[in-house]
């Protein structure tokens, strides 16, 4: 069991976080356990507890929270936010955490993977004679890549290739 | 007897076909009894269906767990004959233990006794000790209906609590006051207690209908030997720098200073400190710079206003943390400061704290007058010490005695919400013991069997028995339990619709089942309080391994019989369990304790005649825990065929 000094805790990181877009409501959490309880991701990996990232979070455990591989698990069905009576948008909160976590260093490879993808073809699979003849069958105009864009919005995001290490 | 009632059965149209049996059959094999006038079979249980009524009538409701609002005519009694006890994977031949069980019913209603009315001539007074806020209100209540009120007024100068006087209390003119140092004692039952009080130079004695405690508000302040090395503020100094001090250097504009709330140890957190603590740590958060903490068991927001300030404390950033009952657990390590130590059950792990400053709630120590006013009244207390059980079903206001209320700081609470309905109900309560009629005994005394051994006096934990040349059973103090009637060595108590014959009736004939020659089913006798466990079994799903079940109802844990356990030992059953309600959700507190012990004590005593105290067992159960209760039987019977067990 761990244990957590808060004496070495960040207390100002649930400020942080709240000061995020959709992550306002976190100092609501009361920590019913509705979110918990119904996460279909919790219901695969118990490690999984939204209550108990929130309260990480609460208590100022910054470095426990942004280098858990916990974050990257949500599957951002927003169960947890139909679900939470206190209006709690938890996965508006993991969106913040997630971006706190990447400004950080805290990236997990697949990620930087899906990064790539987005760099060499413009979506997250490559577009290949297969999928072109499929649409060509269904009268679909035929797709090509157009990686550029994306380009420039990762390069403005400080994605660059470097990622790729 | 020389009235004979007619004895009317009512049976419903749709017997459960698990039965075997035909309502007509039923009903044809039934009226052949000597003592049934008539059957009737009834579809609605509604008035017209059921039919005539004439004087005396006494109905049995076959199948009913409740008597029935309309049934009514000159002296008609009712008797729901709840067959719950009969579900199909308990019985072993369902058809005879229906009508078997019917009939032990009408003989145990034959069986019944009422007793004399007993007449009540109270004292139409009601007497407030203490002094505070609550005392005031409560005599403030008191005046408003006019009624009589002795006020036993405790502390020596008022104004000194913070509590001014009610306005309403000084044009009283029903009420008188006396000061009062301490009770020393209680006699007497609801509507006639003598309550002696020590007034600092003399003892009188205060005669009441009625008591309410009051307590009051005071201020402990002692820090635990433990806390030794930290820096502490008690609440109170801490809120005089913060909201009133004048030195601007203080020394919370220090950065992210760590500051912890401490409240509610040794006892319920009040809804009164926790306002100031939230108020302050809302202060603190928005104008300095410090990080701050609460520690305590529970935050406690049941009263107007609570919920907002705890959100915006949230808001602005307070962490709360939750306490254990007994305090954090403080690690000392002579070269820093102590920490705290408190498990995280959201976070699964151990918070570590070492704040520059505790602010500790003074209010929260323990209050040891109480444990004195405890004794002096013979009432219970409960885990934070306010006088009254630990009990869902005592509160707000009552106490383990009728007529004896406690409220406010006397009930471990000491708040303006809370208090009014403590207040409202405690009022209510004790205008029932103020007005002179005529009240039915819960309890029947035999004369020639009781030997004045005083037993019951002691063992009654009401407060309901007396004595002068013979026990006395007051009905307005008496809550029904039958621990009385079970510890009576001379068998000279019984309890009104429990008497011991009434039990033997019922359980003999369940006990009449034939065995199986083999015996491949061990028989198991449940004594199951009708509360809890007589409920519970209703949703019980039938055991894994199967079992020859036969349960005996109980009014309460407490008419446990130790001469009724032993005597369904030596007829050869393998087991007998007791399952009764849990220990605060008694009705009468105490029953439940009771039964514990005894079992605990048939299992010495049948260890030294050397048989195997497994044989016994005792559970708790809620009335909705009929899978707890099946799995109770499981693990009976599994530890029962265990090798060693005799019963097997």
């Amino acid at each position: 069991m761990a244990d957590f000094d808060l004496n070495r805790a960040d207390p100002d990181f649930k400020h942080a976080v709240a000061g995020r877009p959709g992550a306002e409501n976190i100092s609501r959490c009361y920590a019913c356990g509705a979110c918990s309880a119904r996460c279909p991701v919790g219901d695969l990996n118990p490690e999984f507890d939204p209550r108990r990232l929130i309260r990480l979070v609460v208590l100022g455990l910054k470095e426990e929270v942004l280098s858990s591989p916990l974050l990257w698990f949500c599957s951002t069905c927003y169960t947890c936010q139909e679900t939470c009576p206190e209006g709690v948008d938890f996965t508006e909160v993991l969106f913040a955490l997630k971006n706190m976590a990447a400004e950080a260093g805290f990236f997990p490879p697949s990620m930087s993977a899906q990064v790539d993808l987005l760099r060499k073809h413009g979506r997250l699979y490559e577009v290949t004679d297969f999928e072109n003849e499929k649409r060509r069958d269904l009268g679909l105009p035929e797709l090509t890549e157009k990686p550029e864009h994306f380009q420039t919005i990762l390069e403005h995001f400080q994605l660059g290739p470097e990622t790729e290490a | 007897m020389t009235h004979n009632p007619r004895n009317i059965v009512l049976l419903p149209h749709n017997l459960p076909p698990a039965w075997g049996l035909t309502v007509q059959a039923a009903a044809e094999r039934i009226r052949a009894w000597q003592n049934v006038a008539e059957t009737r079979i009834v579809t609605r249980w509604t008035t017209e269906e059921i039919g005539s009524t004439g004087p005396g009538d006494r109905f049995f409701l076959v199948g009913r767990a409740e008597p029935l609002a309309d049934l009514t005519g000159p002296d008609v009694r009712q008797f729901p004959v709840d067959l719950s006890t009969l579900m199909p994977w308990l019985a072993g031949d369902p058809s005879i233990n229906l009508l078997a069980l019917l009939k032990a019913e009408i003989e145990a209603a034959d069986l019944g006794q009422t007793g004399e009315p007993v007449s009540l001539n109270p004292y139409p007074k009601v007497l407030v000790l203490g002094h505070g806020a609550a005392a005031e209100a409560t005599i403030a209540r008191l005046g408003q209906d006019g009624l009589e009120t002795v006020w036993a007024r405790t502390g020596h100068d008022i104004s000194s609590f913070g509590s001014p006087p009610h306005p309403d209390n000084e044009k009283n003119t029903n009420l008188e006051i006396l000061p009062c140092r301490q009770p020393l004692g209680i006699q007497g039952f609801a509507g006639r207690f003598a309550v002696r009080i020590e007034t600092g130079d003399s003892i009188q004695e205060v005669w009441a209908g009625a008591v309410i405690i009051c307590g009051a508000e005071e201020k402990i302040e002692r820090i635990p030997e433990s806390f030794r090395g930290l820096s502490i503020q008690t609440l109170s100094d801490f809120e005089a720098e913060l909201f009133h001090g004048d030195s601007p250097d203080r020394t919370v504009q220090r950065d992210h200073l760590k500051i912890a709330f401490l409240t509610g140890l040794g006892r319920a957190t009040s809804t009164s400190a926790m306002r100031r603590i939230l108020t302050s740590s809302i202060k603190l958060a928005a104008e300095t710079q410090a990080d701050v903490y609460v520690l305590a068991p529970q935050v406690k927001v049941a009263e107007y206003g609570l919920e907002r300030l705890y959100g915006r404390a949230r808001d602005s950033g307070v962490t709360f943390i939750r306490l254990p009952e007994a305090g954090p657990e403080i690690l000392s390590d002579p070269n820093h400061r102590p920490k705290f130590k408190v498990f995280d059950p959201l976070v699964q792990g151990h918070l570590i704290l070492s704040p520059d400053l505790i602010v500790w709630d003074e209010s929260s120590g323990l209050r040891e007058d109480l444990t004195r006013w405890a004794e002096a009244f013979d009432l219970l207390s409960g885990s934070d010490r306010g006088l009254g059980p630990d009990n869902v079903l005592f509160l707000p206001s009552l106490t383990n005695r009728r007529g004896i209320m406690s409220l406010g700081p006397a009930r471990g609470t000491d708040s303006g919400e809370i208090q009014t309905l403590e207040i409202e109900t405690a009022v209510v309560e004790a205008q029932r013991f103020l007005t002179a009629g005529m009240e039915l005994p819960q309890v029947i005394w035999w004369t020639g069997l009781c030997s004045r051994c005083l037993t019951c006096l002691r063992a009654c934990p009401h407060g309901a028995v007396t004595f002068t040349d013979r026990p006395w059973f007051h009905p307005q103090a008496c809550l029904a339990c039958g621990i009385c009637a079970a510890v009576c060595p001379g068998q000279a108590i019984d309890l009104i619709d429990s008497t011991d014959a009434q039990l033997k009736v019922r359980l003999d004939v369940l006990m009449a089942r034939p065995r199986e020659a083999d015996r491949p089913r061990p028989r198991l006798v449940v004594f199951g309080c009708r509360r809890s466990a007589q409920i519970a079994l209703r949703s019980a799903p039938p055991p894994e391994k199967p079992v020859d079940l036969i349960f005996a109802p109980l009014p309460c844990g407490g008419r446990l019989d130790e001469r009724l356990v032993l005597e369904v030992l030596g007829q050869g059953v393998d087991g007998v369990m007791a399952a009764v309600c849990h220990p605060d959700n008694c009705r009468t507190q105490k029953g439940g304790l009771m039964a514990d012990r005894r079992v605990s004590h048939i299992k010495t005593v049948i260890k030294s005649a050397g048989f195997d105290p497994r044989r016994l067992k005792f559970i708790t159960l809620a009335p909705n825990m009929g899978l707890e209760f099946t799995r109770a039987v499981d693990t009976f019977t599994a530890e029962l065929a265990r090798p060693g067990a005799d019963g097997a």
